[in-house]
């Protein structure tokens, strides 16, 4: 995984913040690969219910990041138990790592 | 006062000039899309409504330019007028909400986002589309203030009003035309 425990943190606490204290971050998408370098940031946060206007709290959160980080792209997908994944969803659920 | 400066002047009033015109599409058609509740419901009737299709539209790209147009441009040639040095967008934002030109900088980040996810393929859900519309249209009247501030520059700084802001961006207009008398008084009729 190519994030720094820094990053790591900036990113589980923008989570925490947005979509709340019980959601879990999953890393996927370039980050993963250890050979590559730079690239866009790709999260999905797993919530354990379902979220009223999830498009701008994960908005919300990717803007906090990106204060904190600096400016670079980072996706924030959301799902939750009997939401109807996409399959970049599906990806991130089989190969992502949580932060 | 250097003409480097004097440039920087130009292009900031220039700029202005243009988020004038932008701002004001933008808000003719954000009156236009929310004259009508933006709801499941109005999302839903998308495929067979194509003059709301349009209206969204044009109301998605116009919030896209403003907001790249001041982001992007205005702020940074305002700092420049002010001889600070811009840097990355989200400094410039920051400072500019120092300044009170913009008043959330993380609003504006989010805003940003959410535009990029109404025009990709993240939002299949009607319910969440609309919210998503609905808080892009809140943020319009914060666009209108940022304008607004820049404007207070223009005239206390630069003293320039809105009504001359047109001429700084004719582009054969030199400088000393736009200050000083040396344009003759026919220059739009063609001498030959």
């Amino acid at each position: 995984m190519r994030l720094t425990q820094r990053q790591q943190r900036v990113i589980n606490d923008a989570a925490a913040q947005t979509f709340g204290p019980d959601a879990k971050v999953i890393l996927f998408g370039s980050r993963l690969d250890d050979q590559k370098r730079g690239g866009d940031i790709d999260l999905l946060v797993e919530c354990p219910r379902p979220v009223a206007n999830a498009g701008i709290i994960a908005a919300r959160m990717a803007a906090k990041i990106q204060m904190q980080l600096g400016e670079r792209k980072v996706d924030v997908l959301y799902t939750w138990p009997g939401f109807a994944p996409s399959p970049a969803h599906q990806a991130a659920l089989t190969q992502g790592e949580q932060l | 006062m250097t003409t480097a400066h004097e440039e920087a002047k130009v292009r900031f009033l220039a700029t202005l000039e243009i988020a004038r015109r932008e701002l004001a599409l933008l808000e003719y058609s954000h009156s236009k899309l929310f004259s009508v509740t933006i709801d499941p419901h109005w999302v839903q009737q998308f495929s067979t409504d194509m003059d709301g299709a349009e209206t969204l539209e044009a109301f998605v790209a116009r919030f896209g330019r403003l907001q790249d147009t001041v982001g992007g441009k205005l702020i940074p040639r305002a700092l420049t007028t002010l001889l600070e040095k811009p840097g990355a967008m989200i400094d410039n934002l920051s400072r500019a909400e120092q300044l009170g030109w913009v008043t959330d900088t993380e609003g504006w980040i989010t805003v940003r986002e959410l535009r990029n996810r109404l025009v990709h393929e993240y939002v299949t859900d009607p319910g969440q589309f609309a919210a998503d519309i609905r808080a892009a249209g809140e943020f319009v009247p914060m666009f209108r203030k940022t304008y607004e501030s820049l404007l207070q520059l223009a005239q206390d700084r630069l003293g320039v009003a809105e009504h001359r802001l047109q001429d700084y961006l004719q582009p054969n207009t030199s400088s000393s035309e736009r200050s000083a008398a040396i344009t003759p008084p026919a220059s739009t009729h063609n001498p030959s």
